[in-house]
């Protein structure tokens, strides 16, 4: 019996934004099919990160040592700062349009992602002012220490299994990539009773947009309190696959719970952030896509498109996993299309999608569970990282037409960030001669991508033109086959 | 179809677009009314060179009660004569692009055989019909667009009636001199509009008529099949800006005479105020504000014309269409500090899109300023706040993000209906020219209020209402212009930017399209600043 058949959302106090789902009518048939470790939130006490920081432990001083993982998580780590904002402008603007009766700081539905300890909070108890100040501290990516605090500095915690210690005592393996992201997308893409609606972002929270390398490789991480036993190419061409399968399975599995609560008028429904930003969000004026098409994700015009951020890669990811999992093979997703179809109604049916999205994060699941099982290629081949990139510019560019095959911003940001990955695995503009070249087009394609940094701040591509990245694209598809 | 002879030009164009689907002899010229017959034809009467020395001005002295030049006016420079070649692919890149976004891969499909693009683009025969429209029943021909049938009524009975030689009535009047002087006219003129009506005759001299006529298209009209939805914004219709009747009308080059510039009636109204007012919807200046009444109709009939759409929601419908929701909650920049955040939600719960608020900003000043006209109007005016926020709320009734569309759409009858009462209550209630100036003052006041703050739509359809009724009472509109012209489009078709753009290209002969003013216009639109409005326009009311 793991933490999973257990009653893990029991108890679970709605707030008015965010209500309560305390019934789950589908966890029990969910576990019937087999789960990759790492899909869910470890249920357990957390602890403050106080427990971990001792000197002899992970608290050396030593920044970015080995032992001073604490240390350096307390010196310059972003999460260090998640409660923290809660108590900023942004913040409190937010709480304020959204009419919220307590301060973010103080508010569950903010709680659960800029800090810690969230089961106590939900029974009403006080939470250990510590926990909170710490923001996303030790526990909230290693699992509540309660029960593995004492034992997983012992000889034999390193005979258990990844699935042992995360079914039986909550830890999460982070260096399993599948685990580790999909931990990450908890709260960066959303999960079970955590997630950033449209409400939320209307109100001033800004948009989800989860790429796990993006994220790795963030200029504002750039210390890790951890060190990647993997060297690149591997690593980076590893996550960014894992990171789009494992985001895609969180944002179905978030769709699922969405549509379940809409079912019980629990949730606004229809869910604006299921669908892309800038479809709506832009100036109304010329757009300049002539040089687009609407192939990879047909839809009729005035749709908004459903997801694109996350399903960007959902067809091609099969033929990417091949080549650094030669001996596995991705079932083609045969559920996303239809969910696609239902969600871009104006008014989806709710009971259609709870199906289609439980479908489709099974689909994905078996696909995880490749991910975790599967031997991968070690040291992939500049042929082979040249492979995927000829994939990734197909997904993005019709060499017969000569045209993009979408122009939504969100899929033409993932495809940019893809093969941004894949050039970084390749050792960049020091690297292998043939990916280094992909550095121009990649900055061109960047520079039209960027939000303006001029007039105030903005948070979208305002004056963003498809035709624009249509010349680097078409260049990256040249230079890849 | 109409077939093309030898006359060619504007007139011939008019005269085939008045019987659809029988060939009209166009010989005009040598026709005169008594040989008209059964085949109506407007450009006979109606396309005068020199209107006062023409034959109908002479023997009955038409140019004193329309204009007679109509004709010329509107094939020269009227952009409804546009109005369908606008939508042939051959000649639009716009209209190329909305076919391929439209078919959905049906290489068959044509937008110039679309029912829901012809029944505003073309003249329809039959705008109530009820059964399945066939393309016969438009008049599909480039050079006609939306034209004289279009707006005064296809029914041939009364294009006949009205120039019935054999119907003739005499009426004495006294001329320039004060001299009583006998006049010939057509029986039909001073028949009822009841009578006028029944005989398929438009009557656009009411004001709400006219209005409701205007946003039947420029609105929409679900009885009518006249429906803007989402999917033909998407691909790549423009935004239809909001209807406010005076600055449309001002932004028309103007083929009907305003009655004060028509002699007859103003004659007519001295000699016979009550009929004026009955037949004609005429008072003279010193009792009543033409332009102020037309500004409150076209408030109220557009009001009236969304509601209807949005009443038009079937229960089972799978969503009211996006097109129903104010365009700009979505389509901005996403920027801080942002103004929408400013002005606050209502109750609304943030991030869900709220009904047009430019349908009901506008109106919400004309309802409360009618309410201190009679008792009767302040009966219905206090019932109008409640009736447009359960219009708005149920919209938004969380957690649904667009409400529920039954709710929605019953509210929205209730508030139809409600319109149509108060439009029979204020259509009799007097304008006077300091009942303009008072309503002038309340949209000022409105234009500073906190609850439109932001809402750039609401903004702009504010400002041409503050400009079209200061117009009205002769004030300084240049003022206006420079204080605001920077900010947004004070018109919605001004003569400068129609000068700048024929002075652009100087080889475009004819009305200027609306394609033309859209770049500059929408950039304007994007780039709003509600807080410089306040300044600016705080300082103009100083």
């Amino acid at each position: 019996m793991g933490l999973r058949t257990t009653a893990i959302y029991a108890g679970l106090i709605a707030s008015a934004t965010f209500a309560a789902y305390a019934a789950q009518p589908n966890a029990a048939t969910r576990t019937i099919s087999p789960q990759p470790f790492g899909t869910q939130v470890p249920r357990g006490t957390y602890s403050a990160t106080v427990t971990c920081a001792a000197a002899s432990c992970h608290g050396s001083g030593q920044i970015s040592k080995l032992g001073g993982e604490h240390s350096t998580w307390a010196d310059s780590d972003p999460h260090r700062r998640a409660y923290r904002v809660l108590f900023n402008e942004d913040s409190i603007r937010i709480s304020k349009n959204l009419g919220r009766a307590m301060p973010a700081h103080e508010d569950a539905s903010c709680l659960k992602c800029h800090a810690l300890d969230e089961q106590k909070h939900y029974a009403g108890e006080k939470i250990d002012d510590r926990c909170l100040s710490d923001g996303v501290s030790c526990d909230s990516c290693h699992g509540p220490s309660e029960k593995w605090n004492n034992l997983h500095y012992q000889s034999w915690w390193k005979t258990l299994s990844d699935r042992e210690k995360y079914e039986e005592y909550g830890f999460v393996p982070t260096k399993d990539h599948v685990a580790r992201i999909l931990n990450c997308s908890l709260c960066h893409v959303g999960g079970r009773d955590r997630e950033v609606n449209h409400d939320l972002i209307a109100a001033g929270h800004p948009r989800l947009s989860f790429e796990y390398t993006r994220y790795h490789f963030s200029e504002k991480y750039t210390s890790k309190h951890w060190n990647e036993p993997l060297p690149n190419p591997d690593f980076e061409v590893r996550t960014w696959l894992v990171g789009q399968a494992a985001s895609l399975r969180a944002a179905t599995d978030l769709l699922t719970v969405r549509a379940e609560r809409a079912e019980v008028n629990a949730a606004p429904w229809p869910e604006f952030a299921e669908s892309s930003c800038y479809a709506c969000h832009q100036n109304l004026g010329p757009e300049l896509k002539g040089q687009t098409t609407k192939a990879l994700h047909p839809r009729k015009s005035g749709v908004l498109g459903w997801q694109l951020w996350y399903s960007s890669f959902a067809k091609a990811l099969p033929k990417l996993a091949a080549v650094i999992q030669p001996d596995g093979s991705l079932k083609s997703l045969t559920s996303l299309e239809p969910l696609r179809l239902e969600m871009e109604k104006p008014v989806p049916d709710v009971k259609k999608v709870v199906v289609l999205a439980q479908n489709a994060t099974r689909e994905l699941d078996a696909w995880l569970i490749q991910f975790q099982t599967k031997a991968y290629v070690s040291n992939l081949s500049a042929d082979q990282l040249r492979a995927m990139g000829a994939l990734i510019t197909e997904n993005s560019y019709d060499h017969s037409s000569g045209k993009l095959r979408d122009y939504d911003w969100d899929v033409l940001a993932q495809n940019a960030l893809a093969l941004t990955a894949i050039y970084h695995a390749a050792g960049g503009a020091s690297g292998n001669a043939a990916i280094a070249a992909w550095n121009e087009p990649l900055t061109e394609i960047r520079q039209q991508l960027a939000f303006p940094t001029t007039g105030g701040r903005v948070d979208s591509p305002r004056d963003f033109k498809p035709d624009s990245v249509h010349d680097g694209f078409r260049k990256l598809y040249e230079l890849t086959h | 179809m109409a077939t093309r002879t030898t006359r060619g030009g504007l007139g011939l164009r008019l005269a085939m677009a008045v019987l659809a689907g029988s060939a009209i002899a166009c010989n005009a010229s040598a026709q005169v009314p008594g040989t008209i017959g059964d085949n109506t034809n407007c450009i006979v009467c109606h396309e005068q060179q020199n209107p006062a020395e023409s034959l109908f001005a002479k023997r009955y002295q038409s140019h004193e009660f329309v204009r007679l030049s109509e004709a010329q006016i509107w094939t020269n420079s009227d952009p409804h004569s546009l109005a369908y070649k606008v939508i042939v692919p051959e000649k639009n890149d716009v209209a190329k692009k909305m076919q391929m976004l439209l078919s959905n891969g049906d290489p068959n499909y044509r937008v110039t055989e679309d029912v829901r693009c012809l029944t505003c683009h073309a003249t329809d025969l039959s705008p109530n019909s009820k059964q399945e429209r066939k393309l016969t029943e438009f008049i599909r021909e480039e050079f006609l667009g939306i034209s004289c049938n279009a707006c005064h009524g296809v029914n041939e009975k009364w294009q006949t009636d009205h120039v019935k030689t054999s119907e003739m009535t005499k009426l004495t009047l006294p001329d320039a001199n004060g001299k009583d002087q006998e006049l010939t006219f057509f029986k039909w003129r001073t028949m009822t509009p009841a009578y006028k009506s029944e005989a398929g005759m438009k009557n656009l001299r009411d004001p709400h008529v006219k209005a409701d006529l205007c946003a039947s298209c420029h609105v929409g009209n679900p009885a009518e099949n006249k429906v803007i939805t989402h999917d033909m914004y998407a691909a790549g219709h423009p935004p239809l800006p909001p209807l406010e009747l005076v600055t449309f009308m001002n932004g028309e080059p103007r083929h009907w005479g305003y009655p004060s510039e028509l002699k007859f009636l103003q004659d007519y109204s001295k000699a016979d105020p009550a009929k004026a007012w009955e037949i004609f919807r005429f008072k003279p200046a010193d009792k009543d504000n033409y332009l102020a009444r037309h500004m409150v109709a076209g408030a109220m009939a557009s009001l009236k014309a969304e509601m209807s759409l949005l009443a038009a929601a079937k229960p089972d419908a799978a969503g009211l269409d996006y097109a129903r929701f104010d365009c700009y909650s979505c389509h901005h920049d996403l920027k801080y500090p942002s103004a929408l955040q400013e002005r606050g939600y209502e109750g609304r719960v943030p991030g869900r899109p709220p009904l047009k608020a430019w349908v009901a900003a506008l109106p919400g000043t004309v309802v409360a300023h009618a309410g201190t006209i009679n008792a009767d109007l302040k009966k219905l005016s206090d019932q109008f706040p409640d009736a447009w926020k359960a219009v708005s709320s149920a919209s938004t009734s969380s957690p649904f993000a667009f409400g529920k569309e039954a709710d929605v759409a019953a509210k929205a009858k209730d508030l139809v209906g409600w319109t149509e009462n108060f439009n029979k209550a204020v259509g009799e209630a007097n304008y006077s020219d300091s009942a303009a100036d008072q309503l002038l003052t309340a949209i000022g006041e409105t234009l500073m209020a906190p609850q439109w703050y932001g809402d750039t739509e609401a903004t702009m359809h504010l400002t041409w209402a503050y400009r079209s009724l200061s117009a009205a009472r002769k004030k300084d509109v240049a003022k206006i212009e420079q204080a605001l012209g920077g900010i947004l489009p004070t018109e919605v078709r001004s003569k400068s930017a129609i000068d700048a753009i024929v002075k652009a290209n100087p080889e475009w002969k004819g009305p200027i399209p609306a394609g033309k003013f859209l770049p500059a216009r929408q950039k304007q639109f994007a780039n709003f600043d509600p807080k410089e409005f306040a300044i600016q326009f705080g300082k103009l009311k100083e």
